[in-house]
């Protein structure tokens, strides 16, 4: 019941047209939730997947670290500040220090 | 933070029992997983965006046997964090 593939009829109607270039999104997302769950609505779909997503993103702010087996780990990780020139004007930067997410794939990620 | 907590996380977001959360957590992973096999780019605005890139075979030599070996064609997710993701984060840009 729970296929979750995304093949080429996952948007029979043609309105996104992401599909057509082979992207994915948040739409085939909810899509596939949706028809794996059964007894949601779309809408409802649509508002699990922003779940989803917001609770990986507190994950991150509450543990620094999110793993998802057989997917991957996210990870803060941290930028040291440092000082850079402006490609164009050549002026100095100080480019602050910051977090940014960084993820890596679990190493079974293409076998299964 | 691992799928269990994130799964209560989503079930009370959501409002959906936990026992039907934990499937669709699980599709949603898979789905992109999938998606990405097929060379697919996953773009979810507001998050980030995942892309398979090909890495090229290189050619190196066995420094012990001096024979040429290609090492890994490899197959890489790159994952780039929205800039709403990184700044909605505690000490983000």
């Amino acid at each position: 019941m729970f296929t979750g593939g995304l093949g080429a009829n996952s948007d029979p109607a043609g309105e996104n047209t992401d599909v057509e270039q082979g992207n994915i999104t948040r739409e085939d997302l909810a899509r596939s939730l949706c028809q794996a769950h059964g007894g949601l609505s779309l809408n409802e779909s649509h508002a699990l997947v922003d779940a989803i997503l917001d609770a990986v993103q507190e994950g991150l702010d509450a543990d620094g670290r999110v793993k998802i087996r057989g997917f991957g780990t996210f990870e803060v990780v941290r930028r040291e500040a440092r000082t850079s020139r402006h490609p164009k004007t050549g002026e100095l930067l100080q480019i602050p220090e910051s977090n940014t997410v960084r993820f890596r794939p679990s190493r079974k990620f293409f076998s299964n | 933070m691992k799928v269990p907590d994130l799964v209560n996380l989503i079930s009370e977001r959501a409002s959906l029992p936990v026992e039907q959360t934990k499937p669709m957590v699980e599709v949603f992973f898979r789905s992109i997983k999938s998606a990405l096999k097929e060379h697919r780019r996953t773009e979810l605005r507001g998050f980030g965006a995942f892309e398979v890139r090909d890495r090229e075979p290189a050619l190196r030599m066995n420094p012990k046997t001096g024979e040429k070996v290609h090492v890994g064609q490899r197959r890489k997710v790159v994952f780039k964090p929205s800039r709403l993701l990184v700044g909605r984060l505690r000490g983000g840009a």
